[in-house]
């Protein structure tokens, strides 16, 4: 790997021990995937930071990092932490695991990391230009930047996002290359997705299709919204190991099939119709009881046009007093559904807006807390990845079907 | 007893010896290994074995980028790999044995996963990138 002097400096030192350490991850990392450099980058955006993630090592690195005096270079915001810091004990978060991730929000802060505590940074002001190299981890985010935004990033790991935050560079191989963001096989969608959960289950087909492959998608209509492709960048994660995707017309790098492809034959063509748009849906429930407990809305953090479709839907509708209606999203969304009256409305319903954190991070001690027998949703990808993570199943359906079951405490 | 030499691309540097653990499918640290090193992916086919201190011999990391800690705190408890041997070496695990120290090599000749036996003495070069076993 050609390195140039100030790398190869930081490598040996001369910024300090701990920039020299993760230097040399980088370098590690380059070589072992034929980079031939470096490139510089400005965009960061870190993964690995809740507690449950960072465990005691990520936590001593922080530390670490902190002490040393070192402070990052590049604009770096963070991924979700493990608890709403204002609502914690609602949450039922024990009072140790919130102080403990304080503390690291708090050696974040210090080291410069912005602190929007949010799997959708591109919602909140981090918004890398078409073509720039970035270092982002968040598989959701990564996908979105990649293939909505039109930036370059491998999904980075805490270590090597960390790495990449201290020394301004990330290694050029993978999705930083032309050739390995071409798209390579086609889904002709055939039914009107309208809405966010649809888009997920397109995303989650079109995974489960081919597990390694690039998706370029024929039919989307023009007028998807961001909050489509974030269900959709989300979801494909959850199946297919495929970090970017194309949807011809509209994502940035496929304004024809042809560009999409790079000239190249698809490997394979595969049609979404009516017919597997319901019945992939139906596959996504796995709680097959009809009591409601728990309804949550916003994964990946919800946008403040998602807020307002809640607002909408719910229409003052109380919740189920044995049904828990959260409204996940990030503390700038909030503030903003502060302002219009959203939080407000949706408070007097019953429901509760969380931020900075997401039920993924939960711990099974907060859902025994607070006894939640299942989770009822209308994201696609937490319905997929809750049963293995926390070990409860789940309702998964369009935002009215789950509103109304919040409303009623009853799945129909 | 034979000897058998293999080459390959170094990553990480350091000399370590001992016995070899040996998994023909990929690793996901948060999932498959507990923090005792012990593996208890279902169905994996080094489901029960322990890990702490061998030669780890397995094709790729997979899964979760959160997998790096994990490793890193694994060394911190002493209950991660001596040494990392790959077929292709992922980003998650690399990280993981940066942050922990853990010399790793990939890419050998011949394939180390044919080549090394669990419970084969192997003696690792994580400077040149050369592994030398000690078939049982």
């Amino acid at each position: 790997m050609k390195l140039t002097d100030e790398e190869k400096r930081m490598g040996e030192g001369n910024q300090g021990t701990v920039v020299m350490k993760f230097m040399k991850l980088l370098i590690s990392i380059g070589e072992a995937f034929d980079a031939p450099r470096m490139l510089p980058t400005i965009s960061v955006h870190v993964t690995s930071v809740s507690l449950a993630t960072l465990m005691k090592g990520g936590k001593h690195i922080v530390e670490e990092i902190t002490d040393s005096g070192s402070r990052l270079k590049a604009f770096t915001t963070i991924n979700p932490l493990a608890t709403d810091f204002t609502q914690w004990d609602e949450l039922g978060i024990p009072e140790e695991e919130a102080s403990e991730q304080l503390k690291i929000e708090d050696s974040l802060r210090e080291i410069g990391a912005i602190l929007c505590n949010t799997c959708t940074p591109y919602l909140v002001g981090h918004v890398p230009m078409f073509g720039q190299n970035i270092a982002w981890g968040e598989a959701s985010a990564v996908i979105y930047a990649n293939s909505v935004l039109g930036a370059r990033t491998n999904p980075e790991g805490g270590p090597s996002g960390l790495a990449s935050a201290l020394t301004g560079r990330t290694p050029e191989y993978g999705l930083h290359l032309d050739l390995n963001r071409l798209g390579e096989f086609v889904v002709r969608v055939q039914t009107e997705l309208k809405e966010p959960t649809e888009y997920g289950a397109l995303a989650f087909f079109t995974g489960a299709a081919q597990k390694k492959l690039i998706p370029v998608l024929a039919g989307i209509p023009a007028m998807a919204t961001c909050d489509d492709l974030k269900m959709f960048s989300a979801s494909l994660h959850g199946q297919s190991s495929a970090k970017i995707f194309h949807a011809i017309g509209l994502t940035p790098e496929a304004k024809t099939e042809e560009q999409a492809l790079g000239g190249r034959k698809p490997v394979d063509v595969i049609n979404f119709g009516n017919k597997e748009l319901e019945a992939t849906l139906q596959t996504m429930t796995s709680y097959t009881k009809q009591d409601v407990s728990w309804v949550v809305v916003g994964c990946p953090h919800c946008s403040i046009t998602e807020i307002r479709e809640v607002v909408r839907v719910l229409n003052g509708r109380k919740v189920h007093s044995n049904v828990a209606l959260w409204i996940c999203t990030s503390r700038p969304v909030k503030t903003l559904a502060d302002h219009m009256g959203f939080t407000e409305a949706i408070e007097k319903c019953g429901g509760r807006i969380v931020c900075d954190t997401c039920p993924i991070l939960s711990t099974k001690r907060t859902l025994e807390n607070l006894g939640f027998r299942s989770i009822t949703t209308n994201s696609t990808v937490m319905a997929v990845t809750l049963p293995s993570i926390l070990g409860i199943n789940a309702h998964c359906g369009r935002l009215y079907q789950c509103i109304d079951a919040a409303v009623s405490g009853i799945w129909r | 007893m034979s000897e058998v030499i293999l080459r390959g691309h170094p990553i990480i540097g350091g000399n370590v010896e001992g016995r070899a653990m040996v998994s023909n499918e990929p690793i996901c640290w948060l999932l498959s290994v507990d923090l005792n090193g012990l593996v208890v992916e279902k169905g994996h086919s080094l489901e029960g074995k322990n890990i702490a201190g061998t030669i780890l011999v397995f094709p790729t990391g997979k899964g979760s980028t959160a997998g790096s800690y994990k490793l890193y705190e694994m060394g911190l408890r002493g209950s991660a790999p001596k040494a990392i041997i790959n077929v292709q070496a992922d980003t998650v695990t690399i990280s993981g044995a940066v942050l922990g120290n853990i010399p790793m090599i990939h890419r050998l000749e011949p394939d180390p996963i044919q080549a090394i036996r669990e419970g084969d003495e192997v003696i690792v070069d994580g400077d040149k990138g050369v592994v030398r076993v000690i078939q049982r």
